[in-house]
């Protein structure tokens, strides 16, 4: 007997864990990098280069937007890859954190 | 210590015997933040995170023993610093440069940390303070070697660049 002829039933996902992948696919989330009095300019653009890629014109643009405005918005990306990108700069000891983007 | 040349890929710094031995001395230090120092969001729950506390602090933790281990086995080779006149020359690459920026800013923002995360311009408060002022002095002196190798990344990207001669240790005043 043929298995395709027989439809599987599968179990309806629960609402969290629907919930969760959308949010894990909506690029609705900010990192957001905070000033602090300690962590050298030159360093914040240095890694704001290595972790985004980003050309040094932009990285220390960035930079300068944490150094005069207390925070910058560096990307809106994914859950997953918002979080990566946290765990990225703390490892270079920068304030980072994710937010949902509310707008 | 200051940048000297970058040659086959790699960039190479004059340092002498007392620098290096002050920043294989702060090398050491590492890891000097707690993994779990750094807030994972602010306005959003950290449950709400797929990965959430507990697992980000184990990945801080794996990637410190992994950094850690690096730089033990860095400091470790025998030709890694080679004599020259009194000086030696430490030749590192552009992703060794990093690891040693990572390091040096993990010992000076947990210096910071321990010092009560003071704000900008308490240095002569921190200088007073006999228990401090060593945390004040391990600060710039990460800094001095962080500026340093910053300067040999720059001059590396911009071989033109018409700056100053480097950082040299003799300039540093803890």
């Amino acid at each position: 007997m043929d298995d395709a002829a027989t439809p599987q039933v599968l179990p309806k996902p629960d609402q969290d864990t629907r919930t969760r992948e959308r949010e894990e696919l909506d690029p609705g989330y900010l990192v957001i990098c905070w000033d602090d009095p300690v962590n050298l300019m030159d360093y914040v653009t240095h890694v704001f280069q290595i972790v985004f890629g980003w050309t040094k014109a932009k990285a220390e643009r960035h930079m300068i937007q944490v150094h005069k405005q207390g925070k910058s918005v560096l990307v809106r990306e994914t859950m997953e890859m918002a979080e990566h990108y946290v765990h990225q700069l703390h490892k270079f000891s920068l304030h980072a954190t994710m937010e949902r983007d509310c707008q | 210590m200051r940048f000297l040349e970058s040659k086959d890929n790699s960039l190479v710094f004059l340092i002498e015997p007392r620098g290096q031995s002050i920043l294989e001395k702060l090398c050491r230090k590492y890891p000097a933040m707690e993994v779990s120092y750094f807030e994972l969001c602010r306005t959003m729950d950290e449950d709400e995170l797929p990965d959430g506390r507990e697992v980000a602090d184990q990945m801080m933790t794996e990637e410190q023993n992994e950094v850690r281990d690096r730089i033990g086995r860095l400091l470790e080779e025998e030709t890694r610093f080679e004599p020259s006149k009194g000086l030696f020359r430490l030749r590192l690459s552009a992703d060794e440069v990093n690891l040693l920026l990572q390091i040096l800013n993990d010992v000076r923002i947990g210096c910071w940390v321990r010092a009560g995360s003071p704000s900008e311009g308490a240095e002569d408060l921190l200088r007073a303070d006999p228990q401090r002022a060593p945390l004040l002095a391990t600060m710039q002196l990460c800094g001095f070697f962080q500026g340093a190798l910053l300067d040999g990344l720059n001059r590396q990207k911009n071989p033109s660049s018409d700056e100053d001669e480097g950082f040299e240790l003799e300039d540093f005043q803890p």
